[in-house]
């Protein structure tokens, strides 16, 4: 359904997201993982149409058969919300202070000519009570300050899912929250999808949460795909030294007895990133070869984007 | 023997809003009826979530803020509800670091100077070579090099920052350090680093820690003795081993069952070695 080709996004011609390829079906999950700067949420404003002024996009995005780089705003305009809609980490910068929440959900229904504007606000009252929002009539017409961290986010979820998009984005939905919240967000969010049957794309620096919803994971590092693959085996048996220094680097047990296995060096900025492989610099098995050239594609029972590790046999 | 530090029944309270002009000042109950020991050398863990009043109780055991009741005891010594001028001669003895290394460095300051800037208080009389020195020392203890001294903050990433707020709390050659989510700011790669370092320097410096997170990994990591936080109350107080094998307060479960960690490292199935056996 969706079919992203070679995806290469520059700005003042750094490399911010370097020949990202996947595709994702209908009901279909993909994990996409990485730390700060990584490309994550580039590539989620690039299948949005959102990238800020500045960034170049190359490559190609079908959704549904219809590419979408090069489309023009009025265009890219219908399929947002329709298509495509997007939910992100802090609700509150999200969401427009001065709109009452139930004006906000009903408002994508009116835009894209689903309703009329009071169907719409009976729409959005039903949409509200299905995200568990309490008292959905009353707080439909409250403003966003007046919902707690965690009734905003599922506000942005019903605003998000009230147009029946295909694909579903989800910016690091729950990094904001408290864990408890976190857990129902996610159990949310999976029965949605279960009762729409929508694509997600699921960001996260989180690999528990990725684990939690993902079928597949990406592992992105300086905006190239580090690996990908079904979920379990790029967590349980990852081939690649970026996903398996960052599986190694997750605290266990406790200091006494375990010693942590940090990846060694800071997270690069864009602009110091070799022209080879972004993780060169930090990576055990780096050297001269891995920093001035690209790495090649490898495949196994994962993919991997590197010089000298081995794909785990398939 | 006399504790490092004791908290006996503190309580605390903030004030809301008015509501009308006539109404009664109400107040919310930030920490209530919080008491424990910390020996020499230990380290302590405060879990909530946001709003449990663990960064409360975090400055009131610095004395950052006078507890409306109960008393906090450094070393035997009162030092809650005491003037400022009373407390100033305890204080480098006991510094905090914060979740936001950016927030807590002065962006106008070399790094050099922020990290001496304490010493300029306890121990006034050092010349200016002497400070250097141990500023240097200190930056290499930290794992930075002594020449970053005269860069300022925005050259630094989020995990050399944190380095260097560890460096400026640690100058004074402190016995407690209050470390309110000193890696929840920080990438994964980094956050690995940050928690050895700090393990390394308590070891090192002989210092007891009390480390403030909402991530059970990360307290379970480096903490003897681990307090739970609800609604400002103590719902559950065990030390570490204990508290993962066998939590008590139904809070603690269910923290323990919405904590972030992939299967393999669930508490009682670690695969690497972890000790999970209390003690």
């Amino acid at each position: 359904m969706l079919a992203l080709r070679d995806l290469s996004v520059t700005f003042r011609g750094y490399p911010v997201l370097r020949n990202l390829s996947f595709d994702l079906a209908s009901g279909e999950t993909l994990g996409l993982v990485g730390e700060s700067g990584s490309g994550k949420s580039m590539t989620a404003l690039a299948l949005m149409g959102l990238l800020p002024p500045g960034f170049e996009a190359k490559g190609s995005i079908r959704l549904r058969g219809t590419e979408l780089l090069g489309l023009p705003d009025k265009a890219l305009c219908r399929l947002r919300g329709r298509a495509m809609a997007m939910i992100f980490q802090e609700p509150m910068t999200a969401l427009n202070p001065v709109l009452t929440v139930g004006a906000q959900i009903a408002e994508g229904l009116v835009l894209h000519g689903l309703m009329d504007p009071r169907a719409a606000m009976a729409e959005a009252i039903r949409l509200m009570e299905r995200v568990g929002l309490p008292d959905p009539a009353r707080r439909a017409r409250s403003y966003p300050h007046e919902l707690s961290g965690g009734q905003r986010q599922r506000a942005m979820i019903a605003m998000a899912i009230s147009c029946r998009p295909a694909v579903l984005i989800a910016d690091e939905p729950t990094s904001a929250l408290d864990v408890s919240l976190q857990v129902e967000i996610l159990a949310l969010l999976r029965e949605i999808r279960a009762e729409t049957g929508m694509a997600m794309i699921f960001i996260s620096h989180d690999l528990s949460v990725i684990s939690a919803m993902a079928d597949r994971a990406l592992v992105l590092y300086g905006g190239l795909a580090m690996e990908s693959g079904p979920v379990r085996p790029v967590i349980d048996r990852p081939a690649h030294p970026y996903t398996q220094g960052l599986i190694a680097a997750i605290p266990r047990g406790t200091a006494h007895t375990h010693r942590l296995s940090p990846i060694r060096g800071q997270v690069p900025d864009l602009a110091s990133l070799p022209p080879g492989c972004p993780f060169a610099g930090r990576c055990t098995l780096g050297d001269a070869r891995c920093a001035g050239t690209p790495p090649p594609l490898r495949s196994g029972l994962t993919q991997i984007h590197c010089h000298h590790a081995e794909p785990v046999p398939a | 023997m006399i504790p490092l530090l004791e908290a006996r029944h503190l309580h605390h309270a903030y004030p809301l809003p008015r509501q009308g002009l006539f109404e009664r000042r109400r107040r919310i109950e930030a920490v209530r009826d919080v008491s424990f020991r910390l020996e020499e050398g230990r380290t302590l863990g405060i879990v909530g979530e946001s709003g449990s009043g663990k960064s409360t109780l975090a400055r009131l055991l610095v004395a950052l803020e006078k507890p409306r009741g109960g008393e906090v005891l450094f070393r035997g010594e009162r030092i809650s509800g005491l003037p400022e001028k009373r407390i100033r001669p305890v204080r480098p003895l006991m510094q905090m670091i914060f979740q936001d290394p950016f927030g807590s460095l002065d962006p106008r300051m070399r790094i050099g100077e922020s990290i001496a800037e304490p010493l300029g208080v306890a121990e006034p009389w050092l010349e200016a070579g002497e400070r250097a020195g141990r500023v240097a020392a200190m930056l290499e203890k930290v794992g930075l090099q002594p020449a970053m001294m005269s860069r300022y903050p925005h050259q630094f990433s989020g995990g050399q920052r944190q380095r260097i707020a560890i460096a400026r709390a640690l100058i004074t050659r402190p016995a407690l350090l209050v470390a309110d989510e000193p890696v929840s700011a920080l990438d994964v790669s980094v956050q690995a680093q940050i928690l050895n370092l700090l393990f390394d320097l308590k070891l090192e410096f002989g210092l007891s820690l009390v480390v403030i997170s909402h991530d059970l990994a990360v307290v379970r990591y480096l903490c003897d003795e681990v307090i739970v936080m609800e609604g400002g109350r103590v719902v559950e107080q065990a030390e570490t081993g204990r508290l993962f094998a066998a939590p008590q307060a139904a809070y603690t479960r269910a923290l323990m069952a919405a904590m972030p960690l992939p299967p393999d490292a669930r508490p009682g199935t670690d695969p690497a070695g972890g000790d999970i056996s209390p003690g």
